[in-house]
């Protein structure tokens, strides 16, 4: 049996009524031996956006003193804020609830993942297992992070062996450059996205286009020096600042201009070892990484 | 501690055009945690720099652009700056925001803010690269379109600038001239003709420096965290992505709160062609992002038959599409883009346009302009080509647009004085002289106060009550329902200025809150906000702040009213039927709250706690 628990009226005597309903819910429940899981939904004029994750707590309390066996609840987006929500339940067990279906498989696991750590014990989801392209496999996933302890990460890396390779689809391009700063910030720790290993072009009104390292080799080639290579296993660029001499000939020979230098170094698309951060944050699915065994 | 390389590049620009002379001012540490940046920002040094009551169009007068510390950082939506300054359209404080790049592009050039005072002696283009600023002669770009005269500069000075500019309404001052940078507009309230009577065309920005923040690792989980809310949220993973901001327009109808022929009704009876869905499927042809924004709410649209064949545009988003639409009783979709290109082009608010144009419908139909006056139009509600006829007028500035350029307060007092009759100022609607934009305050009572205490005017993104009252978000609250609504307001408008200081766009905020925004700002720029509660508290330093700023201009409580229809007139139909806006019995709570006297002064008590005392006083 699941129930919801409005919490967030500013009239007390409809929130007594609510959870005098609750409580009858319970005792009837206890009297048929059927578990009880309460839902609690912050609804009313108390809700402010500010204190949601507040009024969670507030309700998970609330929940637990009529009675409740198990928690329904969302997670509240960080582990330090679900910890203390957790710590309301008092050992109730608590479950995350799914929610709307997620852009992707990474964001419901990682949520997940975030709350298992901080003490919940499991999950009640819908949408995003019924609303996934392949739902046999989100499954799966998901139960390796709950019952198999894997992270989100090591479950979904399944799928991920062999050379890697970065595509896109333009058609599905925003221009929003989530890709260059996501690249500048996770290659250089900055927002240089100048420097990023790849390019959105197209300025308006013609349409924006990503442009990725397809490790065509041209830059391998043309290197005089052999300070580039390529990972043939993993896929992605190896540059080797030791044998470089800054000559250029790289950032020249690349047919997509993708290559840049400066006094320092050169920058090359390495496929950030394994996990492209390009393809993790494009809210699109117009670059993706792609294995090929 | 300097603040480079924490979210901000830690120096303002000042640049006396008369002179060409420039300086820079360090960001102090003090004043990035007072007021963080963006509107924050833009408001302090509007309030320290401006003379008191003088005209916005004179050459003395400040406009100041400002970006926030996550502007240009992965923060999602981190790209907004703002363009803040008197407005010649209300005489009040003006703060307009844009999503275009030209934001990243200043900090690049290492300033956080630019404030430009004076004139130039000809059109002139402001060319900022580094440390480097030149103003340029745009003699040749003065007169062309927005989207024309940016192609120009950017070929001139090189595609790595990007380019604030006006269009040909804000050269000649119209006070609904908006600033225009890749096709995403700094829309309300005139900004553009306080550019324009600077002589200056654009603004043109570039430079090698790069926006770093203080602890990367702690900024690339926040900035994730944030991220992934956003992509776990129905509203921004599905509904604006897809649909657009019109994902409402169904709803709000529903609710009877949507504005119709010039708010004589909350309801449209034939919604459906206006819905997203229809605009996805024979108009749109592209989804559209601002750089750093996962959700894309933006479209391209291209109207493929019909009478406007050919006719392109972004958006329209949901306020264009309703002024341009409902508001004028129209609901053909290819005059609604046809209309947005010509405004776009212009360079006039969409909003303002819209509301402009449903009240000379009105005046039409209620025989108080006739069809000389209007340039021989039919411009009865409903006729799409008479809509899109006056909004070429306006954006032309010909024929009745002279007059109703000047928006709908200046256009009732135009007609009411050239004709001897008072009656036009009935049908004005508008708010310290700002058009209202797309929600039926009749149908929701808290937006009625908002748009009565809004620090620029009619406005629904200062207090976006809409959120709880018509659509259900956040826990949902009765629309018709007055208690309560003074403190959501506040809440709304509070937490709206921290999002604007910030450099953020509202939108990100459906899906995060204080709470990540704080952790993101904190890991950027290791200033010492410790709860979500202190965020409010500088959301409401801003509030204050621009409240002053308004007060010194000679505003007062009187000006926090709405119009008399808003007021004494009930709808007829509709979930709203028989209702008016009981502003009355809100706004003294809501004052009393804000710690202002019933004049809707701040108290000295209540500028003390918020550390503005001495510096209003400086």
């Amino acid at each position: 049996m699941t129930i919801y628990l409005f919490v967030g009226y500013q009239d007390k005597e409809q929130e007594e009524r609510h959870l005098e309903q609750a409580r009858r819910f319970s005792s009837e429940c206890s009297e048929w031996g059927l578990p009880l899981v309460i839902e609690p939904v912050p609804m009313g004029p108390r809700v402010t956006k500010t204190n949601y994750h507040e009024l969670v707590k507030e309700s998970v309390a609330l929940s637990i003193r009529v009675g409740a066996d198990a928690l329904k609840v969302p997670y509240t987006g960080d582990p330090e804020s679900f910890s203390s929500v957790v710590a309301a339940a008092r050992g109730t067990p608590v479950l995350v609830l799914g929610g709307s279906k997620a852009l992707s498989d990474r964001e419901p696991l990682e949520a997940v993942e975030e709350a298992l750590s901080v003490g919940a014990s499991g999950v009640v989801f819908g949408r995003n297992v019924i609303q996934s392209s392949d739902p046999a496999r989100f499954l799966t996933l998901i139960r390796e992070v709950v019952h198999g302890g894997k992270t989100a990460r090591e479950a979904l890396a399944k799928g991920r062996e062999g050379r890697l390779f970065l595509r896109t689809n333009p058609s599905l391009c925003t221009g929003c450059g989530i890709c260059l700063s996501a690249c500048a910030m996770a290659r250089q720790g900055n927002f240089d996205t100048s420097k990023a290993r790849l390019k959105v072009v197209g300025t308006w009104p013609s349409p924006p286009v990503p442009v990725v390292c397809d490790q065509c080799g041209e830059c391998i080639r043309a290197c005089p020096t052999a300070a580039l290579t390529m990972d043939e296993k993993a896929g992605g660029l190896v540059y080797n600042r030791d044998l470089c001499t800054l000559c250029g000939a790289c950032t020249t020979a690349c047919p997509r201009h993708l290559l840049s230098m400066d006094s320092e170094r050169v920058y090359v698309c390495n496929l950030c070892s394994g996990w492209p951060e390009c393809a993790d944050w494009c809210p699109t699915g117009a670059i993706f990484a792609e294995a090929m065994r | 501690m300097t603040l480079q390389g924490c979210g901000y590049m830690g120096s303002i620009l000042h640049l006396d055009i008369s002179t060409k002379k420039s300086r820079k001012e360090t960001l102090s540490k003090d004043t990035a945690d007072l007021f963080l940046g963006g509107k924050g920002l833009g408001a302090l040094l509007l309030y320290k720099l401006a003379r008191p009551k003088a005209d916005p169009l004179s050459p003395e007068y400040p406009l100041i652009f400002s970006t926030g510390p996550l502007t240009g950082t992965l923060a999602p939506t981190g790209n907004r700056f703002a363009v803040v300054t008197k407005s010649p359209l209300t005489g009040a404080f003006l703060d307009s925001h844009c999503g275009g790049p030209f934001g990243i592009s200043l900090k690049r050039s290492g300033h956080d803010a630019i404030v430009l005072t004076g004139k130039a002696e000809a059109p002139s283009a402001i060319v900022i690269r580094n440390d480097q600023v030149e103003i340029a002669p745009a003699n040749d770009v003065w007169g062309r379109s927005t989207q024309e005269s940016e192609l120009m500069l950017k070929r001139r000075f090189g595609s790595e600038n990007e380019v604030a500019c006006i269009g040909p309404a804000g050269e000649r001052l119209a006070p609904i001239a908006c600033i225009y940078n890749s096709s995403r507009v700094a829309g309300r309230g005139g900004a553009g003709a306080v550019m324009g009577s600077k002589n200056i065309k654009a603004v043109v920005a570039s430079g090698d420096g790069f926006i770093e923040v203080n602890d990367v690792e702690a900024f690339k989980k926040a900035a994730w965290s944030a991220h992934r809310l956003v992509r776990m949220n129905e509203i921004t993973v599905r509904q604006l992505p897809k649909y657009g901001t019109n994902n409402i327009l169904e709803v709000v109808n529903v609710m009877g709160g949507l504005p119709v022929r010039n708010f004589q009704k909350g309801v449209l009876d034939e919604p459906r062609p206006l819905f997203g869905e229809s605009w996805r499927k024979d108009i749109w042809t592209r989804d559209r992002a601002c750089i750093n924004c996962p959700i894309a709410c933006s479209k391209t649209a291209s109207v493929k038959s019909g009478e406007y064949a050919g006719a392109t545009c972004e958006g329209p988003d949901y306020e264009t599409t309703w002024a341009l639409g409902p508001n004028c009783g129209v609901i053909d979709r290819g005059a609604i883009v046809k209309a947005n290109e010509l405004c776009d082009l212009y360079g006039v608010d969409t909003i303002s346009t819209g509301g402009a144009i449903g009240f000379a419908m009105e005046c039409f139909e209620r025989g108080l302009l006739t069809p000389e006056e209007l340039d021989g139009i039919d411009a009865t509600f409903g006729n799409a080509e008479a809509m899109v006829q006056l909004s070429e007028k306006i954006a032309k500035g010909e024929g009745v647009g002279r007059t109703l350029q000047n928006g709908v307060r200046r256009s009732a007092r135009a007609f009411a004085g050239a004709k001897g009759m008072r009656d036009f100022e009935d049908y004005a609607i508008e708010v310290k002289g700002m058009e209202l934009p797309a929600y039926e305050p009749r149908g929701a009572q808290g937006m009625g106060l908002g748009y009565a205490t809004s620090d620029r005017g009619a406005c629904h993104l200062r207090a976006y009550t809409v959120g709880q009252e018509l659509l259900g978000y956040w826990g949902g609250v009765n629309p018709q329902a007055i208690e309560g609504k003074a403190q959501l307001v506040i809440d709304k408008q509070n937490e709206k200025a921290v999002v604007d200081s910030a450099g953020l766009c509202f939108f990100s905020f459906f899906a995060i809150s204080l709470k990540e925004i704080r952790r993101m700002v904190v890991a950027a720029t290791g200033l010492r906000y410790e709860s979500s509660r202190d965020l409010e508290l500088l959301g409401e330093r801003i509030y204050n702040l621009t409240r002053m700023f308004n007060i010194r201009e000679g505003l007062s409580g009187d000006d926090d009213r709405l119009p008399r229809r808003l007021l004494e007139v009930p709808l007829a139909e509709g979930p709203a039927k028989d209702r008016v806006v009981k502003l009355r019995d809100m706004l003294p709570e809501y004052y009393s709250l804000r710690g202002w006297d019933t004049n809707g002064v701040p108290t000295e008590e209540r500028l003390q706690r918020l550390g503005l005392s001495q510096l209003l006083r400086a």
